[in-house]
């Protein structure tokens, strides 16, 4: 049976963790970008636009680029919501994660059906060796020009040299 | 005292919050959906967001594209932060009545002062 000092402990803690779920809420972002790498967004938890870059190509999209940057911002803000979900998890746990994403009607975007449920260590070790086999020896750069073999002397470290570091 | 009962907790908040929400929406079916708009001085850009700032709209006229990207992206981004302003400024407005004023300050739904430029009704030399 805990004691009374505990519980009152115990209350405190919960609240004291309840009361940061807002504030890490409200520090979630999110970062995405289109296909071409031609408009990257970063919005903060509620979706407001934090940062915009556009690629100099951008402008050739002519009037279909207001609607792209809107695609974008839509798909940071899922990036924000789950960066929240996971900075709260950590403190809260998953089950009260689970309820904040109950109360608040916005399920993790993880949850999703179509999300991409990621690899697997075996899969990604598989694929590696796969690419090690099918990649030729690396060799080392060859010199291709006087200037460039000058800059590297230049910047040559006989230290490097040593074998007893 | 009885343990921290998490089902019980949220049916509280969830019922608290369906009260303020049925308040709220007779609100919001009057006024329509709340959003937030910033144009730039010759219209050639103009920004529409959602309450909080997530931007639903977004018309870049094709004068505006020959200032450059970078000065597009700029311009989105001060035009979205006026609109995200004014959404939060409308929120503000329709829910003070059945919300208290610190939860809709952290829900980051602040009124803008009249004479503050970003205000919808501003005018230079009222």
């Amino acid at each position: 049976m805990p004691t009374t000092r505990e519980l009152i402990s115990q209350a405190r803690a919960r609240e004291e963790a309840m009361a940061r779920v807002d504030e890490l809420l409200a520090s979630a972002s999110g970062t995405a970008h289109d296909i071409d790498g031609q408009v990257e967004a970063t919005v903060d938890g509620r979706g407001k636009l934090l940062r915009l870059w556009l690629a100099p190509s951008a402008v050739n999209l002519g009037e279909s680029l207001g609607p792209l940057v809107v695609e974008i911002a839509q798909a940071a803000m899922r990036e924000a919501t789950q960066d929240g979900y996971n900075k709260v998890a950590l403190l809260l746990g998953e089950d009260m994660t689970a309820m904040i994403e109950q109360m608040t009607g916005m399920p993790a975007p993880a949850r999703a059906e179509d999300d991409d449920p990621g690899m697997t260590v075996e899969e990604f070790q598989r694929q590696r060796a796969e690419r090690l086999a099918s990649a030729p020896p690396e060799s080392p750069e060859p010199v291709t020009s006087a200037e460039d073999e000058d800059a590297y002397w230049e910047s040559f470290d006989p230290a490097s040299l040593r074998s007893d570091r | 005292m009885a343990d921290f009962d998490v089902d019980l907790a949220a049916a509280r908040v969830a019922e608290q919050a369906d009260r303020a929400g049925a308040e709220a929406e007779a609100r919001f079916e009057r006024s329509g959906p709340v959003v937030g708009k910033a144009s730039s001085p010759d219209s050639t850009i103009e920004v529409q967001v959602a309450p909080g700032g997530l931007l639903t709209g977004l018309t870049i006229h094709r004068s505006a594209l020959r200032h450059g990207s970078s000065v597009i992206a700029d311009q989105i981004v001060e035009l979205a932060q006026r609109a995200t302003r004014r959404a939060g400024d409308k929120m503000y407005h329709a829910l003070a009545p059945v919300v208290d004023a610190s939860q809709l300050e952290v829900l980051g739904y602040e009124p803008i002062p009249d004479d503050d430029p970003d205000a919808d009704t501003y005018s230079y030399g009222r």
